[in-house]
């Protein structure tokens, strides 16, 4: 059962490949959100998009790799370019002429190209936890070869994902997910994982191909559509990660302090509500106003703007 | 622990004082038609209505109270102060204060009684009433919760048998933490539970042995209350409800002709596991009750 249902759905070919997209239509400016990390796919939204949808046009698609969409096995077809392709052909295919793009984590390099090569598609962009460098926390259990326990960040290893896919997103969601009252999201996490294989997601991240540090405030500093950056002030993904960006890119950082690190699944109100203010100011033409979260649970500190 | 934050803020707090017991009631919304959310037991107190109250009070002007024994209302020391008859008086005092003539009220579990009595009592003020799996000796209990000793030491307290003023005394957390896992035995309700034991907390043992021990509603006494309303009913049960049996719904809406709504694959509490589903409903069936009504 969900909240609000597609009122079109299917499949369009990019590079020979099955991707599999979702519209929420409405007469109102036009959401992409993007596909995440490959251990999950477009239901990630689920707290999302009937919020959204009642506001504005929504547009969904699995990513390669899980869900409806096709699992390629090489490394070479999960490249950003890959990503953005896939997502120009949907929208050409859904007639959307323009987005405000909505990436969350790792894949949010897909989304900063997209609106730097190709501006005149791209309204705005919403970088979730943006996961931009190559110098991650969990980098190194990445690199490291098989061990003989797997906990916390040690779980993101290639090993563990071949050899036991099942107890890798187990331990995964342990950290995902480290809040009281996350049973559900667990749970969610878990199955969207399993629909996909640990040799199909050892090859997308390997794919996935971070530029260096230089290189992606280079495209920051080429932005030119409205920008918003979210960090969850979570120790799994420093602000660090995202102030630099934000700073090049002269956009406001929004840090959702103590939460996460999936703030959109386990506080869907407070992402939808900070998506619809950046939606409604590029629609009106306006400066955005993000002090409006600031309960006891959730406290935004907003950066970088006036 | 961070503080609780609401997603709305009453219109109007107060306490009314009636024979030297004070009751503290919440006001919502500007609404010109009445809700009412009586609470259930003194386990619990006006928070159990929470994803309740936000969109509702969109609607209607809600209203809510503590019950004796938990919340902010007093705690007094003697079973009498608990009796249903006083609850009557205590939910009309609020009434008056909020001024609100004609309501809908919405009736969980052990205020079934105390809504029975003010819909056959004062029909002309009530436009309807939605109880929901409703404590009246309609149909006998569920076995495990029958036949249960309160009063005596017991060599061990296993499940229902942890309901026990003993037991209550040495562990009270411990029987909330039983008795929320019976009121949510669906998957993912940890929040539910954690909510619940905390109001219970807010409470005592020795407080809830007093409601324990209060006079109820005998069979003969429900049946004629139960003969005498006259406004819309609605009740609702779930199949998988571990406090109540699943065919007391039926046999009162048999006995009223009430609107039954049964719920598959749904436990204790509704209104707290799937609130946006009852919420519709309370909101379709309070505007159906007040079709042709102007204003309270």
């Amino acid at each position: 059962m969900r909240a609000r249902y597609a009122d079109e759905q299917g499949h369009v070919e990019s590079d020979g490949l099955r991707i599999f997209y979702e519209l929420y239509d409405n007469d109102a400016p036009t959401l992409l959100m993007m596909p995440p990390i490959a251990f999950s796919h477009s239901r990630i939204w689920k707290g999302a998009v009937p919020f959204l949808s009642r506001h504005f046009r929504v547009l969904t698609f699995d990513g390669r790799g899980n869900g409806k969409s096709d699992r390629p096995s090489q490394p070479s077809a999960y490249g950003p370019e890959q990503f953005m392709a896939d997502a120009l052909i949907v929208m050409d295919h859904t007639a959307t002429e323009r987005a405000i793009v909505v990436v969350l984590g790792p894949r949010a390099i897909c989304g900063v190209r997209l609106a730097v090569d190709h501006p005149e598609r791209v309204a705005g962009l919403a970088l979730l936890a943006p996961d931009l460098f190559a110098d991650r926390e969990f980098a190194e259990a990445w690199r490291t070869g098989p061990q003989d326990h797997y906990s916390g960040f040690a779980a993101f290893n290639p090993h563990l994902m071949r050899t036991d896919w099942p107890a890798f997103l187990d331990a995964w969601s342990r950290v995902m997910f480290p809040h009281p009252h996350s049973s559900r999201q667990t749970e969610d996490m878990i199955a969207y994982g399993l629909e996909t294989d640990g040799d199909t997601f050892v090859a997308s991240t390997r794919g996935t191909r971070y530029p260096p540090r230089q290189t992606v405030l280079e495209l920051a500093a080429r932005l030119r559509c409205p920008c918003v950056v979210t960090q969850w002030g979570h120790p799994m993904w420093p602000v660090r990660t995202s102030d630099a960006f934000a700073e090049a890119s002269g956009s406001p950082l929004v840090i959702f302090d103590g939460l996460g690190p999936a703030v959109t699944s386990r506080w869907p109100v407070a992402t939808n509500l900070l998506l619809r203010e950046f939606a409604d100011s590029i629609r009106d033409r306006r400066e955005p106003c993000y002090e409006r979260w600031n309960r006891p649970d959730v406290r935004a500190e907003v950066r970088g703007l006036t | 622990m961070v503080e609780p934050s609401r997603a709305v803020a009453p219109i109007r707090t107060g306490r009314v004082e009636l024979r030297g017991v004070g009751v503290a009631y919440e006001i919502f919304g500007e609404g010109a038609l009445a809700l009412l959310l009586l609470p259930p037991w003194s386990i619990t107190h006006s928070r159990f209505w929470k994803a309740q109250v936000p969109y509702l009070a969109r609607h209607f002007r809600v209203v809510t109270f503590d019950p004796v024994g938990n919340g902010r209302s007093d705690r007094p020391t003697r079973a009498e102060d608990y009796a249903v008859g006083l609850d009557v008086e205590r939910t009309l005092a609020v009434l008056e204060e909020a001024r609100v003539d004609r309501w809908v009220m919405v009736a969980h579990c052990a205020a079934a009684p105390l809504a029975l009595l003010l819909a056959a009592n004062h029909a002309e003020r009530v436009a309807g009433a939605l109880f929901m799996s409703p404590a009246l000796p309609l149909t006998p209990g569920l076995p495990e919760r029958t036949g249960i000793d309160f009063e005596s030491e017991l060599p061990e307290y296993e499940g229902w048998a942890k309901k026990n003023r003993n037991y209550w005394r040495r562990d009270f957390r411990g029987y909330l933490e039983f008795f929320h896992g019976r009121c949510f035995t669906e998957p993912h309700s940890s929040k539910q539970i954690e909510d619940g034991v905390g109001w219970g907390l807010e409470g005592s043992g020795e407080t809830l042995a007093l409601t324990v021990g209060a006079p109820e509603l005998g069979l003969d006494a429900v049946h004629e209350l139960l003969g005498r309303l006259q406004c819309p009913l609605l009740v609702t049960q779930g199949d998988e409800d571990s406090l109540i049996p699943r065919d007391r719904g039926a046999a009162f809406a048999d006995a009223t002709g009430a609107q039954l709504v049964e719920l598959k694959g749904v436990g204790h509490c509704p209104n707290a596991r799937y609130p946006v589903y009852f919420n519709l409903l309370v909101r379709e069936f309070a505007e159906r009750c007040f079709s042709g009504t102007r204003s309270i």
